[in-house]
């Protein structure tokens, strides 16, 4: 999934829009796809040990869809990057990018 | 400028094209103020004194840079959303004050953050309370004695938020930096971007912006398009006109998972009033889509608005009205019909 179009605006978005700390942009060995690596100014939810470093996929919102966004490429990005969540970062076509977890395996419902 | 300036004022116009409001007084008996009137109705015009620039960045987004025509898109019918804001350009604002260069501010996003960071350290207090009240019960401690905590527990909670309500000290972080130019001012580097139906509109429905129809298709669909390849926009666009031209506040309905909310005025006034999706009329849908979204906005009081887009015309001909730039062709074609759709529970909706 090529995604290196849209890194610099989800990077902008993360480091001046949510305050993000060290946010660095890798290529993946497997896929051709970008990620981002960074530092959220506090804990993303409730239930989190505690702060850590986050992973982001970039991602346009034609290409969040069947044939694109694949099981098998989260896979992959799951097995690369050895971590318990990944976030979406979906850049729509009106300027906004919106967030959303994706975790490897079941996970516990967050408590409200 | 003065500081605070109501809303009603400043967003008296609904659309970026005003009517001619500025006419002289007509006396009846005056034949002169005819003359006079007539001269200023033949001369004036709703004309924008200079159209608007907008570029395409990062492939298909259409994006305004200078502020003051971000400003007048958002003031006038509220078009477009800025990149690094909720929706109205509050970016440079909110970074002078986190970078302690102007002024306390109280953009909307201000006081969202901070309600968030309020609740998000109640949530932290109460799961270790809750320990330790859990802990106390298993020792056997009496009931009075726990509630007595408890409520010992809450009042050092207000404390605590009063506390909160006095910070504010400033915090330059590295990567800031790069936003300060080599006479150390603060570097603009919020855009505004335009939907592509936004886009649209300001181009073929009302002359606001400086491009050519013809580009702006070009650079949406590709220069030899398939129908395959403009349909979806068409649909969405059709949808868009729809509603703007019903006087309805359309933006993007990404948040709710649909695709447009409708606002009766516009974000500042009130919520929006309904979210809408776009359907291509008699083609079959999965209807778990239509009890999710429904499901989402109910959640915020909004009712759920399907919308059909039929086409009525064979889609060569539509093809060919776009290749020729007849944008008025190509929308003439579709058919809209709408549906609203709310979750009933007996229990509940009895009035």
């Amino acid at each position: 999934m090529d995604n290196q179009h849209i890194i610099k605006l989800v990077r902008n978005n993360l480091v001046h829009q949510q305050l993000w700390d060290d946010v660095e942009e890798a290529k993946l060995e497997d896929t051709d796809a970008w990620v981002l690596r960074g530092l959220p100014p506090h804990k993303l939810s409730n239930d989190d040990p505690q702060l850590d470093h986050e992973w982001i996929l970039p991602i346009e919102l034609s290409q969040y869809k069947p044939g694109k966004l694949t099981l098998e490429l989260m896979d992959k990005i799951f097995s690369e990057l050895k971590c318990r969540r990944v976030t979406l970062g979906i850049v729509n076509d009106d300027g906004t990018v919106v967030y959303y977890f994706i975790y490897k395996g079941l996970h516990k419902p967050k408590r409200n | 400028m003065p500081k605070h300036v109501p809303n009603a004022k400043r967003y008296k116009y609904p659309l970026p094209i005003h009517p001619l409001d500025q006419l002289p007084e007509l006396k009846l008996y005056n034949p002169v103020s005819w003359v006079y009137w007539l001269y200023c109705y033949t001369f004036s015009t709703n004309q924008l004194p200079s159209k608007i620039h907008a570029e395409f960045t990062h492939g298909k987004h259409l994006t305004i840079a200078r502020p003051d025509d971000m400003r007048y898109l958002w003031e006038n019918g509220f078009f477009g959303t800025a990149q690094l804001s909720r929706s109205e350009p509050t970016w440079r604002k909110r970074t002078m004050a986190r970078l302690g260069l102007s002024e306390g501010s109280t953009a909307l996003e201000h006081i969202t953050e901070k309600r968030r960071i309020e609740r998000l350290r109640f949530k932290q207090e109460r799961s270790q309370f809750e320990a330790i009240k859990l802990d106390m019960r298993q020792r056997g401690v009496a009931e009075d004695h726990i509630l007595a905590e408890e409520r010992a527990f809450l009042k050092s909670l207000r404390e605590k938020e009063k506390v909160l309500e006095e910070e504010g000290e400033v915090h330059l972080r590295e990567v800031d930096e790069e936003l300060f130019g080599p006479n150390e001012q603060l570097i603009d580097i919020e855009v505004l971007e335009l939907m592509p139906v936004e886009g649209i509109f300001l181009t073929f429905a009302l002359p606001v912006l400086e491009m050519n129809v013809k580009t702006l298709l070009a650079n949406l669909a590709g220069d030899e398009p398939t129908y395959a390849d403009i349909h979806e926009l068409c649909l969405k666009y059709v949808a868009y006109h729809h509603y703007r031209s019903h006087g309805w506040c359309a933006r993007s309905g990404i948040k709710f998972g649909c695709d447009y909310l409708l606002y009766r005025r516009g974000p500042p006034f009130q919520h929006a009033e309904y979210g809408v999706k776009v359907l291509e009329a008699c083609k079959p849908f999965d209807t778990t889509l239509f009890t999710g979204a429904a499901r989402v906005l109910s959640g915020a009081r909004k009712p759920f608005i399907l919308c059909y887009v039929e086409l009525q015309k064979p889609e060569s001909e539509v093809l060919e009205s776009w290749r020729q730039g007849r944008l008025d062709k190509v929308f003439r074609s579709y058919k809209v019909g709408e549906v609203s759709y709310r979750r009933w529970v007996p229990g509940k909706n009895r009035d």
